[in-house]
């Protein structure tokens, strides 16, 4: 008996995957193509021999070959391992700025639009006045004021990106806690810790996932982009962005060195921006086309 | 009207926390850039004129009527590290990086909206498919990768466009307002001007393109909804030539949304301007910021990222209040 509820539910998750790769055939590539990386990224000492900070200075400026499969920098270090090394900063800058950016919004939204009044007026105008800089230059302003690092990074990129999570949170919230289930949870008198747990997180939860992923997207831009600026992680660290701009004196004579770097960054932002496409029109029949 | 004169009312407070949280973002996080020089081992006697001069000596409170005050009276303060006031150098550094986003916003607005055309009147054929991929493409390009594509190509390999600056070494021009298009315009200087604008071309497609591509998604989506209008089906019943139902009726009330993208991804085009500038050595205000913050010369810092976002708030409200007056359903709210 168990083995067949098994077997039914096994063939079940098969149908749905199956339904959603054919549906979402991209998106399904760009699945692939960011856990491929992932996967590469924490398992980078076993499938690469070579360590990326070394320099091994008679190796330098070596094309692409079967023994250097994406060639040598100028320092004679092998790229393929500093592109397998750096996916490590750049994803984590990554996800890490986007989950403090829900988890920072996600509040802000929800106490604006639960408790109203003053309350809201005054989180909100503070989103209003994020909002008023454009993005990158408050990532900027922060990096600049708390100096480079990975944590500060981290943090520079997740500042910019809270006022859209609360924005969000606060319209969604603002629609539901008129209805009915909410009205008679306060009559059952339900306290505003127990509404907001069991039924305004839960109900805020899908459209936060897909602006997540669409704004994956942006954070890694933004993050590579103030790696690329010197103003992240410090050198020898290995990171995409940080790559292209030491790469960049090169693009004269070995324009491969600044090139390949930018390459991985554009395929993941592009494979997120698959993934975040196709959750929306899966949660969202609306703005399907 | 009442509209225009709320938002403009408001426009002194926006500035007023804009700068106000500049300020603060440099002083009170600890490790900010005035501390380093303190870490610098000076003498002592050195370090306490260095501060009395830069007012740091000076509990916070003060340090900041006095910036507001000063800001009030249009002083942007002192570069700590070549002695020049700020304002002059906004003088040289806003009209480059104004120049950058103005092209790139030009550029991206007639690609995108080019391609979005055609990507929906070929909707689900090969060329939309082709579009709509390229344009996903476009998204997600960094702006400073996608600088240095073009580099390589138009100026390594195919050698046509010139790299690095806002024109020619060595050209004579005659500077009047710093807008070199307008400079050169009025002064009628057009081998200067040739060689402005093809050192313009690059880096404003490298900041143009990532904005083109969402402008193909938006003016497809948005063409196709006005497709499906009781109106264009009328157009066409009446035997009106397809272009003239697409350019004429179509396209008029599908621009509408357009033009308020354009205006919220003015921000977007002056962020990629500051990167970009970097890749293209251009003399505008994003050389200057990565230069303060490089040279901890936090006058200079706080001054760009002011300027920055005023100019940014600025063209919002602007065009905020013209999508008032264009859309004469939004009157009266």
């Amino acid at each position: 008996m168990t083995a067949q509820t098994d077997s039914t539910a096994t063939s079940r998750l098969q149908r749905d995957v199956m339904r959603f790769t054919r549906r979402f055939r991209t998106a399904t590539i760009g699945i692939i193509f960011v856990l491929l990386v992932i996967t590469g990224a924490i398992f980078a000492p076993i499938v690469t021999p070579y360590n990326p900070t070394m320099p091994r200075i008679p190796e330098r400026f070596e094309r692409p070959s079967l023994r250097h499969m994406l060639g040598t920098d100028d320092l004679g270090r092998d790229i393929a391992a500093r592109v397998l090394y750096g996916a490590r900063t750049t994803l984590t800058a990554g996800f890490a700025s986007v989950l403090l950016a829900v988890l920072l919004g996600g509040a802000v939204g929800i106490l604006a639009g639960y408790l109203g009044g003053w309350v809201d007026n005054l989180l909100m105008r503070a989103m209003d006045i994020i909002l008023s800089f454009p993005a990158i230059l408050l990532s900027i302003l922060i990096v600049a004021s708390l100096g480079p690092g990975m944590v500060n990074l981290i943090l520079a990129i997740a500042f910019s990106l809270v006022p859209s999570f609360a924005r969000m949170v606060r319209s969604v919230v603002l629609g539901i806690v008129t209805q009915e289930h909410i009205t008679a949870a306060q009559a059952l008198g339900a306290g505003g810790a127990h509404i907001i747990r069991l039924h305004l997180i839960p109900n805020t939860l899908p459209v936060l996932l897909v602006q997540a992923t669409a704004t994956m997207a942006v954070a890694i831009s933004t993050g590579a982009a103030l790696n690329y600026l010197g103003l992240g992680v410090e050198p020898p660290m290995p990171d995409w962005g940080l790559m292209v701009s030491e790469g960049q004196k090169h693009v004269f004579s070995a324009a491969y060195i600044p090139l390949i770097p930018g390459v991985f960054i554009t395929l993941t932002v592009l494979s997120v921006n698959f993934v975040g496409d196709a959750l929306r029109d899966f949660l969202d029949p609306v703005l399907k086309r | 009207m009442k509209y225009a004169l709320t938002r403009l009312l408001w426009l002194p407070i926006v500035l007023w926390a804009v700068a106000t949280l500049t300020f603060g973002a440099l002083r009170l996080v600890p490790g900010n850039a005035s501390d380093v020089i303190f870490s610098l081992n000076l003498p002592q006697e050195q370090v306490e004129r260095f501060k009395a001069q830069w007012n740091l000596d000076k509990p916070v409170s003060q340090q900041y009527v006095a910036f507001l005050s000063d800001m009030l009276h249009g002083d942007l303060g002192t570069s700590m590290t070549s002695a020049v006031p700020i304002t002059r150098l906004m003088y040289e550094r806003i009209p480059p990086t104004i120049e950058l986003a103005v092209t790139a916003m030009v550029l991206s607005a007639f690609i995108g909206v080019l391609a979005g055309i055609v990507s929906a009147v070929t909707r689900n054929r090969a060329l939309d498919f082709v579009v709509r991929s390229t344009s996903l493409l476009g998204m997600s390009v960094p702006w400073f990768w996608i600088a240095i594509v073009l580099i390589v190509v138009f100026a390594v390999q195919l050698r046509v466009l010139p790299v690095g600056g806002r024109i020619e070494g060595g050209m004579n021009y005659e500077r009047i307002t710093n807008f070199m298009v307008i400079d050169m315009l009025m002064t009628k200087n057009w081998a200067a001007l040739s060689s402005h604008l093809r050192h313009l071309l690059l880096p404003s497609l490298a900041i143009g393109l990532t904005s083109a591509g969402f402008i193909t998604r938006l003016t497809r989506a948005a063409m196709l909804e006005v497709m499906n209008r009781d109106y264009v089906r009328t157009a066409r019943a009446k035997g009106l030539p397809e272009r003239r139902v697409i350019f004429q009726h179509a396209l008029r009330n599908g621009l509408l949304p357009v033009l308020t993208f354009l205006g919220l991804q003015f921000g977007t085009l002056l962020g990629g301007a500051v990167i970009t500038e970097i890749v293209f050595s251009w003399p505008g205000l994003g050389r200057l910021l990565l230069d303060g913050i490089l040279r901890r010369d936090y006058p200079v810092v706080q001054a760009t990222v002011i300027v920055v976002a005023s100019i940014y708030v600025m063209v919002n409200l602007t065009i905020d209040v013209l999508y008032h007056v264009i859309d004469p359903r939004l009157r009266g709210r």
